[in-house]
């Protein structure tokens, strides 16, 4: 009876130890896998600045997709995980085709969680918002050119708008509806790779009217 | 620190002094016991320097965390867990094979009480120790290599695992962490399965605390019950976002809570504990169920009522439990799920929540007669004290409450008046031949509840 019960024990260890070291490498083997095997999209893309920026080993990226048209019958529950349609255009710029409850027969799709519906109108957030990077490198990335932003007269308003200098987009790698940022285009070109100078190692705080300007602040001045 | 060798000490002065023992068996008692109470410490001290470990190691890896690359990250993850893995498989052969030892020499022990495998510290240590390790190792690679808002899912799948290996391993600890694990998991999870799955692995975790209980690890009881009613609690906060379920919930879990502790009453001071913490967590959702805004806009899907059904089943059998032993105070605090329930069926039907928080207010002021009553009863001035408080309290909450209009607020106060006024003339003193005539009141008759509550 006693040697019974020390063999179910063992087993119930062994079985409970190969789960948890299972779901470790799966997390890891899943996110090799998309990078590895997923099809290629480019997104538009922002920095987000307002994390320490160089004491991650990640650059935080926003993608200003967040919305997308609802082909469901009924309206989605806050939180519920729906199928977002997508197809690569020119240049494999990612499009969002639609949302919907089903998985897409044929097709890429993401998996999103459902925030709310305005009418028919999805909004969502973005399922990717990190590319990894050593640290090593993104100390060599220059914020002050990175965050550089221009005034330029947009010929369709005649009205002066503050834009980025250069144009960021990542390049995402999709499978099985998850998502992965491989790499950060500066001008179409690596973000490694765009800047041959080291620059400044600062935060930047940009104008929030027309009377400020933005603002670099050297970091390690304690502001 | 020394309170136990001191009071021996200056017993055995008395007693060499009187004559009833030998200077040499009081020297013998001396040495044998004099320093024992010192040892008390050593449990705390491990504890402490465990800790403490753990705390430099996650601070010094938390210091080298940003530079570090996602393969090395992903190390950083494993190897403890690997080694907690480790650890608990050399204490289950170290345990069992103490058990078989004990059970082939049983006088080895030398006439003193029969201890079943190694020492109560290393297993927890142990425990500690792996829920520790895979909890941060969830977290470590889920930021290594993140896809979407996985983290409840993970969590729930660790708590999953921490489940088995609380059994296992039978610590009170890993039972604390794994709690966390699963109110995590559905704190995180914006709705869905994660919610149902920790539910399930709280309610599969449930049993575990008669295991402590029936080894007599009161103290591991305690936290791990406490850890567990947390979690509950947090799950339920998660499941109803409603103001209203919020508070029929929590004073359910409160009330249960003061009627596990008077479930536990023979085993000292954890009964004494849970049926303090009950009785503060009952108090504290009365008053903020008196409040006309705690009912108004109710609704509520069909699981919470049934969830609620299910939580009011558990009260019956712990309130008649109670009812059996005449403890009458634990049974009115059993009551509290119900007129909980009672006031949410209301809220339906008057959507301002003035019904309601009457009918809660009503309830507070016959659980302070209660209490004062069993102060009274008792000759126990801080009970007297806390029925007065709650009182007051209530009264507080009534004048303040916005809820009710000034006129039904004048109601209350007037119907309020006129019971008060019809308790007195019932219980006023009679006629000083009746008086006389009466029996003293020497003897305590009823009322089963001992000096804890």
């Amino acid at each position: 009876m006693m040697m019974k019960r020390s063999r179910w024990l063992w087993i119930a260890f062994l079985l409970a130890a190969a789960a948890e070291l299972f779901l470790l490498a799966w997390v890891r083997g899943e996110y090799r896998t998309v990078l590895a095997e997923g099809r290629e999209y480019t997104v538009p893309v922002s920095v987000n600045f307002s994390e320490n920026f160089y004491e991650q080993n990640y650059i935080s990226l926003h993608v200003p997709i967040d919305k997308a048209q609802w082909t469901g019958a009924a309206a989605p529950a806050e939180g519920e995980e729906v199928y977002l349609a997508v197809s690569g255009g020119k240049d494999k710029e990612m499009q969002v085709l639609r949302a919907q409850p089903e998985q897409p027969p044929q097709g890429d799709y993401l998996l999103v969680r459902a925030k709310r519906l305005d009418g028919d109108v999805l909004h969502f957030d973005f399922p990717a918002d990190r590319l990894y990077m050593d640290a090593a490198d993104i100390r060599r990335i220059s914020v002050t050119e990175l965050a550089e932003r221009v005034q330029v007269r947009n010929p369709d308003t005649d009205k002066v708008e503050t834009r980025m200098k250069n144009a960021l987009t990542a390049k995402l790698r999709v499978k099985d509806g998850r998502a992965v940022i491989e790499d950060l285009l500066v001008n179409g070109s690596p973000v490694t790779a765009s800047y041959t100078t080291v620059g400044e190692i600062a935060d930047v705080k940009y104008a929030a009217s027309g009377k400020e300007k933005d603002e670099f602040i050297p970091m390690g001045s304690n502001t | 620190m020394d309170t136990h060798g001191q009071w021996l000490k200056a017993r055995l002065e008395e007693w060499t002094a009187e004559g009833l023992i030998t200077d040499e068996a009081a020297e013998t008692l001396r040495a044998r016991y004099g320093r024992l109470p010192i040892r008390s410490w050593t449990g705390p001290l491990f504890a402490a320097a465990l800790f403490c470990f753990a705390a430099g190691a996650a601070f010094s890896a938390a210091g080298v965390w940003s530079a570090l690359s996602q393969d090395q990250r992903f190390l950083l993850a494993v190897v403890p867990v690997v080694l907690s893995l480790a650890a608990a498989a050399l204490f289950l052969l170290a345990d069992a094979a103490a058990r078989r030892l004990r059970r082939r020499h049983p006088a080895a022990e030398g006439g003193a009480p029969r201890r079943e495998g190694l020492p109560v510290f290393l297993r927890e240590g142990v425990g500690i120790f792996h829920g520790l390790a895979v909890s941060a190792a969830m977290w470590m690679v889920y930021d290594s290599f993140r896809l979407g808002g996985d983290l409840s899912v993970l969590l729930a799948a660790a708590a999953g695992c921490l489940l088995v290996m609380l059994y296992v391993l039978r610590s009170a600890g890993l039972g604390l962490l794994f709690a966390a694990d699963a109110a995590c998991a559905a704190w995180l999870s914006p709705g869905g399965w994660v919610d149902g799955a920790a539910w399930a692995l709280l309610a599969a975790a449930f049993p575990f605390f008669f295991f402590l209980v029936s080894g007599r690890r009161e103290a591991g009881g305690t936290a791990f019950a406490w850890g567990w009613v947390a979690a509950v609690l947090t799950l339920t906060f998660c499941t109803a976002s409603a103001q209203m379920w919020q508070v029929v919930f929590f004073a359910v879990a409160a009330s249960l809570t003061w009627l596990g502790g008077a479930a536990l009453r023979p085993y000292g001071w954890i009964g004494a504990a849970f049926r303090f913490f009950g009785g503060a967590a009952v108090f504290a959702v009365l008053f903020v169920a008196a409040f006309g805004q705690a009912w108004r806009g109710a609704d509520g899907s069909w699981l919470l009522w049934l969830l609620l059904v299910l939580f009011l089943g558990a009260d019956t059998a712990l309130l008649l439990r109670a009812a059996a032993r005449r403890e009458w105070l634990s049974v009115t605090a059993g009551l509290v799920p119900f007129v909980m329930a009672a006031a949410a069926l209301l809220a339906l039907w008057d959507g301002s929540g003035v019904s309601s928080a009457v009918l809660v207010s009503c309830f507070m002021v016959f659980l302070a007669a209660a209490v004062v009553a069993r102060g009274l009863q008792k000759g126990r001035q801080w009970q007297i004290g806390a029925g007065l408080l709650l009182l007051l309290g209530d009264g507080a909450v009534r004048l303040m409450d916005s809820s009710l209009t000034f006129g039904q607020r004048g109601a209350f106060f007037l119907t309020a008046g006129v019971m008060a006024a019809l308790l007195c003339l019932v219980l006023r003193p009679r006629g000083r031949k009746r008086r006389r005539g009466r029996a003293p009141l020497t003897e305590e008759r009823g009322g089963g509840d001992d000096d804890e509550a």
